[in-house]
């Protein structure tokens, strides 16, 4: 307890990482407070789903180092909820929605083919809280897209856990769907700090505290506004009159 | 029909075990390798174990047990290569398929005699397995059993998203490599029975039939191993009936089964839908 009170929830200094002579992420320095909702924004292949990797500890920096509640990245399952982009998912996989949601227990000493009545407790609390309770029993391809990604969202909050992580929660989603899954994560609310990947910038709430923006670099920034450095790492520098330029300034809000 | 003298016969009950013994393997690793869409993989590690014939062939060592050794060995070194060279995987299967094939193919040509049991295990015979062979296949059952059993939740879990499954600690690395050894032992188990060329095919139609009527990995299991069986014994009786062989009589009738299955179901959609 005492740890998760005197450290940052994720703390990243001096970071490099690249796949072979690829460099993906260069002097990546940010911090993220616990309790904090941080917004990734930045183009596709800018590293972010990278970067994301490398906290839950799927690649190991090339330089630099990765803290996670002051350890090392990997070390606490139960503690990190990741919830991955839903259209990654095999389609027509045999699983009903409760057992998706039971995947997201971390590996321990219990083996064998059915799953216990506290599993199955928490599954059932984890699926109220992302409000996909009713659809225990469905089978998981069964689901819209957006049903899909709030049993994920649920996948993760079984083990409770006290950071999540979510890549671009939004693609592929009609707008009705996005309300809901906006509405989930309004509600998971205080306490629980959120990373959230993605590639909208229109995404930025009020609630939001913190944005890093990544395109191999990475700028951090406080509140949920988008700096002009920010806008100019992701897309590059743009004139006055280049319609792209009042497009981001108009329609994101930028210049905070 | 079938009249009950039949069943006397030493040959046909040793048959009739073999195909509930290699049913319960189908039904479990073909589930598996559908799910987690190594068909392809499976391929290629099926002929490898061609292989590991002609090397029992030559030697005149018994064949099962070298063989299931040979493609445990080639399933465990086309799983380590494919994670190492992730992209290049389609083509690994590849070299490795043709190379344990004409691997086989020349064993069996320096071997001394003439071979007249090669056809058996490229086309199958389930009539001609052995009681030996059967203890075989029935401690194979048991390990793949017990080890889908007892790794049920991380089996499902890495099925089902395997770098998620990493994040909760799961050894998906470890899993994914016995998957392949599971492979390669159900493979060698079903030579005999269906043969090499047709081995794909009673590890892929069941699961797929399976598929369209359960929602859980573990009914796709058993629902794929009782089409393996149905498959199994209708084959053999048409086998009987037609005098033709085993293996290609088993898999024209899960064929059959499989269209008339499908295509009933896409009538019924259209009727409901009209």
């Amino acid at each position: 307890m005492t740890a998760a009170q005197t450290h940052a929830a994720i703390a990243v200094e001096d970071l490099r990482f690249g796949f072979g002579d690829q460099p993906v992420l260069e002097s990546v320095n940010f911090r993220i407070d616990e309790g904090a909702f941080t917004v990734i924004v930045g183009p596709n292949g800018g590293g972010k789903t990278t970067l994301l990797h490398l906290i839950l500890g799927l690649y190991r920096p090339d330089h630099g180092h990765v803290r996670v509640f002051g350890d090392k990245p990997g070390r606490h399952p139960e503690r990190i909820g990741y919830v991955p982009q839903h259209g990654n998912l095999a389609p027509g996989f045999p699983a009903t929605v409760e057992q998706v949601v039971l995947m997201g227990l971390p590996h321990g000493r219990r083996h064998g083919p059915g799953f216990w009545r506290d599993e199955r407790d928490r599954a059932a609390e984890a699926m109220r809280r992302a409000g996909v309770s009713e659809l225990a029993v469905r089978a998981y391809g069964a689901l819209s897209g957006g049903q899909r990604q709030r049993v994920l969202i649920a996948r993760a909050l079984i083990t409770q856990p006290e950071l999540l992580l979510l890549d671009e929660p939004f693609s592929n989603i009609d707008p009705y769907g996005r309300a809901c899954i906006h509405e989930t994560l309004e509600d998971l609310g205080q306490g629980l700090t959120r990373v959230m990947v993605s590639h909208d910038l229109g995404i930025t709430r009020q609630s939001v505290t913190q944005v890093l923006a990544v395109n191999r670099l990475v700028l951090s920034g406080v509140g949920p506004g988008i700096t002009d450095e920010m806008l100019e790492l992701m897309y590059g520098r743009h004139g006055e009159q280049c319609p792209m330029h009042e497009h981001l300034m108009v329609g994101y809000g930028g210049r905070d | 029909m079938l009249d009950m003298e039949l069943f006397s016969h030493g040959f046909v009950q040793r048959a009739l075990i073999a195909a509930v013994l290699i049913s319960i393997a189908a039904g479990i690793v073909g589930a598996l390798v559908v799910v987690n869409r190594l068909v392809f993989m499976t391929g290629g590690i099926a002929h490898t174990a061609y292989g590991g014939v002609g090397t029992a062939i030559y030697t005149g060592w018994p064949v099962l047990p070298v063989t299931g050794v040979f493609t445990a060995a080639a399933a465990l070194l086309l799983g380590l290569l494919s994670l190492r060279r992730r992209e290049r995987t389609d083509t690994l299967i590849g070299v490795i398929w043709a190379a344990g094939m004409a691997f086989g193919l020349i064993m069996v040509d320096l071997a001394p005699g003439y071979q007249a049991g090669l056809m058996t295990y490229l086309f199958g015979s389930i009539l001609a397995v052995s009681s030996q062979d059967l203890w075989i296949m029935a401690v194979i059952d048991v390990v793949i059993v017990a080890a889908a059993m007892y790794y049920y939740r991380d089996i499902l879990s890495f099925s089902f998203d395997p770098v998620f499954a990493r994040t909760r600690g799961i050894p998906v690395t470890g899993l994914y490599l016995m998957l392949l050894i599971l492979v390669a032992e159900t493979v060698v188990m079903m030579i005999q029975v269906v043969g090499l060329l047709l081995v794909i095919a009673l590890l892929t139609l069941p699961p797929y039939l399976a598929q369209r009527f359960t929602r859980t990995l573990g009914g796709m299991m058993i629902a794929s191993g009782l089409f393996a069986l149905l498959f199994s014994l209708s084959g053999l009786w048409v086998s009987y009936r037609f005098d033709i062989g085993s293996g290609p009589a088993i898999i024209a009738t899960a064929s059959v089964i499989y269209l008339l299955v499908v295509g009933s179901a896409a009538i019924i959609g259209r009727v409901k839908s009209a």
